[in-house]
């Protein structure tokens, strides 16, 4: 297939774009409360990898792609991303990897309720400093990969889910980020649109885009170059 | 730093974020406008209540003793002051000023006007100040309709202004060309005099600043009484016989009236008499220092109007930004800083606090403009420092309520408030 072929040809001898190593999540401070999300949790995941996510409800998927987006700390152990330890790294210093290097994608889409879907695109460019007129023109041609170039000015609330979500993948990917993190992109769309989606974000992922996604559909993740599967916090084994 | 993406993104953010919730925005904008306006107001009467009253007083000038017979009542009646007994006075004095200006002052007890074919003559209690035709050298021609009268005239009288209001009711011509009289009575007799001049009422809100002078802190009942109901003759128009009230003397240059009033009254009491000395520029200061007083509170008070504004304000913040802890979870995603998402949360208010403002500074203008014409006749205005000093208290006011709601949102755990 051309995107195995794709993805083997990205992966084939680079470096660990992420690196995990001995990550642990703990939730609550003790006692009952306490919640391991994840134990001693190892992972590298090469640039241009194309990585599913899978396993139960509560098995840590959501908690790791958190980390992986440096959105959350380990309680323990060290991230890399492409070699940079990012415990090292100040909130200030986080927010500039997730605006530059990493784009989201969430199954409930996250867009702004207030803001046209071109302004939804903009912010991120926004936020890195680039001017208007230019964080504008990049934008559009953003929604405008995604077909979406006649609705730049609809709000979130007069579009469908289908559309909203590829609002959320133009956002995602006018950063040109290193990696796409995709959580249930597909969870709140229906199979028509799910796939048009799938399809945007297999595209990203031939463009030497770095994707992990999350998802509960074997369907999904048998799209992706390597499954990983998780239980009760931990990588049951790699595929 | 960067200062585009520091502050000039947020500024843009906040804007759109204002426009977007004008109507959640609303409420807070009527409520600062008031504020505002109300801030405004205050300072600019205040301030130009305090303005106009050191103008006047200076202009009516600072530098004369009065000397008079004590006007409490009891005193009064029990002893007043004959003109042997001015002339000592006036001897006393001249050994401290010199030259002095001697103006002796004779009491009558009341006066009648001609009226009009069919009007009722009218009757007032004045005091009679007799002076010499050099007495503009004490007050500013100034201060004047008309003019006062020459050398030699004495059939001629300056009335002060009160005096004019009481007996013409509609007023008089001014200038050369007054041709009132009044009736006075002058040792049981009455003497008709021709209106040279009218002094106008040096404080403009005479009356006005009465009523408000409930307590009689800023003003003491003496100087009531010789501000009010004077009419001036030539001295030689008074008889030998006539009693003193007083007499006006002007202090040379150089010369502290407060300490020519001391030993005025050391003499005084040396002569045993009840006669008061006192220095204008001493009660003008008191004034000033009431009016001064009156500023402070004033000030106190507008701060605290935009103290109380902007609690409540924050108190609408809280809420606000609690419904929207989801967009700033998305925010920051998104590679938002909390310094940039606690600067667009605050310049919201800031920005809001800005037209709020300006909305409530031209409520202001036209209501100085209204309270002038209705209230003082006196020019109710705000100096540009006045403005900025109400605008910057409100916006720092508003930037300290509101950065610490703004703060804590922006360090929220954003994964926390995606869900």
């Amino acid at each position: 297939m051309k995107e195995d072929e794709a993805n083997s040809k990205t992966v084939a001898g680079s470096p660990p774009l992420i690196e995990l190593r001995g990550i642990e999540k703990v939730y609550g401070d003790g006692g009952t409360a306490r919640v391991q999300a994840l134990q001693a949790l190892d992972l590298a995941i090469r640039r241009g990898e194309f990585a599913a996510i899978v396993g139960p409800s509560g098995s840590g998927k959501s908690t790791l792609l958190h980390i992986l987006g440096c959105l959350d700390r380990p309680t323990a152990g060290t991230y890399l991303l492409a070699g940079q330890d990012t415990s090292r790294l100040s909130d200030r210093e986080l927010s500039a990897v997730r605006n530059r290097r990493i784009g989201f994608v969430f199954q409930a889409f996250q867009l702004l309720s207030d803001s046209t879907a071109l302004e939804n695109v903009m912010l991120p460019l926004l936020y890195r400093g680039v001017p208007a007129v230019p964080a504008r023109q990049r934008a559009k041609e953003a929604l405008a990969a995604v077909a979406l170039e006649e609705r730049l000015g609809h709000r979130p609330g007069q579009l469908s889910g289908g559309e909203q979500q590829r609002v959320a993948v133009a956002r995602a990917l006018v950063k040109r980020p290193d990696i796409l993190l995709a959580d249930e992109p597909t969870g709140n769309l229906d199979s028509a649109n799910g796939e048009a989606i799938l399809k945007l974000i297999e595209e990203a992922h031939r463009r030497e885009v770095t994707v992990v996604l999350i998802t509960h559909d074997p369907q999904v993740a048998a799209r992706a170059g390597r499954v990983l599967r998780m239980k009760d916090g931990r990588l049951e084994k790699k595929c | 730093m960067d200062v585009y993406s520091t502050l000039i993104v947020p500024v843009r953010f906040a804007w759109r974020s204002l426009w977007r919730r004008r109507l959640q925005y609303l409420l807070v904008f009527i409520a600062l406008t008031a504020a505002f306006w109300a801030a405004f107001d205050i300072l600019a009467v205040i301030s130009s209540v305090h303005r106009q009253l050191e103008s006047d007083l200076r202009k009516i000038g600072w530098e004369v003793i009065n000397v008079h017979a004590d006007p409490q009542p009891l005193r009064f009646l029990g002893h007043r002051l004959n003109l042997a007994e001015g002339e000592r006075l006036a001897r006393l004095v001249q050994g401290i000023f010199a030259p002095a200006n001697l103006l002796p002052s004779v009491a009558r007890a009341a006066w009648a006007a001609p009226g009009k074919p069919g009007d009722p003559e009218k009757e007032e209690t004045v005091l009679l100040i007799g002076t010499t035709a050099a007495w503009d050298r004490v007050l500013s021609m100034d201060f004047v309709w008309g003019r006062f009268f020459s050398a030699g005239e004495e059939d001629a009288c300056v009335l002060d202004e009160w005096a004019c209001r009481r007996l013409f009711p509609e007023g008089i011509s001014e200038g050369e060309r007054q041709v009132a009289k009044v009736r006075i009575l002058i040792g049981g007799q009455a003497r008709e005099f021709r209106v040279a001049g009218v002094v106008r009422d040096p404080f403009k809100i005479r009356e006005r600043f009465e009523e408000w002078d409930a307590t009689s802190l800023a003003r003491s009942p003496l100087v009531r009484f010789m501000e009010y109901k004077n009419i001036y003759l030539p001295r030689a128009a008074l008889g030998a016989g006539e009693e003193i009230l007083g007499l006006v003397i002007k202090v040379g240059p150089g010369v502290e009236p407060e300490e020519g009033a001391e030993r005025i009254r050391e003499r005084l009491k040396s002569i045993s008499s009840t006669a008061l000395a006192w220095s204008r520029k001493r009660w003008a200061s008191q004034l000033l220092e009431a009016a001064f007083m009156a500023a402070a509170v004033a000030n106190f008070v507008w701060v605290i109007v935009l103290a109380i504004t902007a609690f409540m304000v924050v108190t609408v913040v809280v809420i606000a930004i609690r419904e929207r802890y989801r967009e700033i979870a998305i925010r920051r995603v998104e590679g938002a800083r909390r310094g940039q998402v606690a600067v667009q949360l605050v310049l919201e208010n800031l920005l809001l606090t800005l037209a709020a403002s300006g909305v409530g500074l031209v409520l202001a203008a036209a209501t100085g403009k209204w309270l002038e014409g209705q209230f003082f006749g006196w020019p109710v205005y705000l100096k540009a420092l006045e403005v900025l000093l109400v605008e910057a208290t409100g916006l720092l006011l508003i930037g300290i309520t509101t950065y610490f709601p703004s703060g804590r949102a922006a360090r929220l755990d954003p994964v926390a408030n995606l869900k």
